[in-house]
């Protein structure tokens, strides 16, 4: 009687399961480039921003600013998921930030790209 | 007689029907993954299409709104005025203007310059090599006592200087180093191209349309003019006087996605 020398079933689950595990890296591959997408846009879109917000603070030379600021902030509601922006120090220095997503961060000390990120920069009105 | 017995060696109907299942079963789940994989391969390309695009918008309208009325060496005024005696003209009321269609139209002089390397005759200059000048170029010559614009006529390069003869004389003599320069007239403005979707198109001195970037769904553009007590975002209609406009508040929409920039006049 002849030995049958073909793969087992339990040789094919094994089988089945490291290439299940090495599609579902694949998927994980694509879920990833879009979160990176997307935090490049929230990173660039909240740069803008910052800038939007120099350029009329440089302008104003920060004179009646309150109701720039409120705009700014609905600005930055509608353009980020929970965005919110903040300025601080006093005349003639000033850092402008621009934070979102959940986390409740209140000062952005460095650049931070992500789902939940910030950026700042610094300006003087001169 | 005795009978030989043969042991069977090939797949059942159960084996093939099983491996046929769960080879369905791979292909599907294959199949599935590379349509995804496709999917999303082309949001990533549209996205960057976009991006792409909007920089485009945002970086065209930039650079030219910071250099809207530069001249060179004289600063633009109320008080200068720049001396022509052809259809066009660059003032301190038409460096920008945007008008209710939604175009933009800008005038500068164009960088680099190039400077008058031997005394100015009144009707040929001779200038360094720094840019390249054609004939029926609209040429701005300025010190920074005055400004004039010219047109050439004939242009001869040489290796370190070009000799330009203009057609009309200019009315005032300038030594090195004044400046030459071609003045820039752009248009900026959008272009219906499928349904809601407009071309975002520049309409050059000599009325060349170029197009700079597609898929553009809206360009809205505001001018900060100063009231009593603060700067004011307004559309062009409520300008009333253009050279009181400091910045352009621009607000470009692509898709669903939205992209902002503020940029001040003369901030180059």
């Amino acid at each position: 009687m002849k030995t049958q020398s073909g793969i087992s079933l339990f040789e094919f689950m094994i089988c089945l399961l490291l290439m299940s595990a090495s599609l579902l890296g694949i998927d994980m591959l694509h879920v990833t480039s879009v979160q990176a997408a997307r935090a490049t846009l929230y990173f660039n879109t909240a740069m803008q921003q910052t800038d939007v917000m120099i350029n009329r603070m440089l302008l104003s030379r920060c004179e009646n600013m309150t109701d720039i600021f409120n705009q700014w902030n609905d600005e930055n509601k509608a353009l980020l998921p929970r965005g919110r922006g903040a300025i601080a120090g006093t005349y003639p220095d000033y850092i402008v930030s621009v934070f979102w997503g959940g986390e409740k961060v209140v000062e952005c000390t460095l650049n931070h790209p992500g789902a939940n990120g910030c950026v700042r920069q610094h300006v003087r009105i001169i | 007689m005795m009978r030989s017995k043969r042991v069977c060696s090939g797949l059942m109907l159960t084996d093939v029907m099983l491996a046929i299942i769960l080879s369905l079963l791979l292909l599907s789940i294959l199949f599935e993954l590379y349509l995804a994989a496709h999917k999303s391969l082309k949001q990533q390309h549209d996205f960057l299409d976009m991006q792409d695009n909007a920089a485009a918008v945002i970086n065209a309208l930039s650079n030219e709104i910071r250099e809207a009325g530069y001249i060179g060496c004289p600063r633009l005024d109320d008080n200068f005025h720049v001396i022509s005696h052809l259809p066009w003209i660059i003032s301190q009321t038409n460096r920008l203007v945007g008008t209710e269609a939604g175009e933009l139209t800008v005038r500068h002089a164009g960088q680099p310059v190039s400077l008058i390397s031997l005394s100015a005759d009144h009707d040929v200059i001779t200038t360094d090599n720094s840019r390249h000048f054609s004939g029926s170029d609209v040429l701005l010559v300025s010190d920074c006592k005055h400004a004039e614009l010219v047109i050439a006529e004939k242009v001869n390069a040489g290796k370190k200087t070009q000799k330009i003869k203009l057609a009309q004389a200019l009315q005032y003599a300038y030594e090195p180093p004044a400046e030459v320069s071609k003045l820039i007239q752009n248009t900026f403005y959008l272009a219906r191209k499928k349904g809601d979707v407009y071309s975002f198109m520049l309409r050059d001195i000599n009325g060349i349309s170029h197009e700079l970037a597609a898929g553009i769904s809206s360009l809205n553009l505001l001018y900060s003019v100063k009231t009593t007590n603060a700067w004011k975002d307004t559309p062009a209609k409520n300008v009333m006087n253009w050279s009181e406009v400091s910045a352009v508040a621009i607000d470009l929409q692509i898709q669903d996605k939205t992209w902002r920039a503020y940029v001040r006049l003369g901030s180059l």
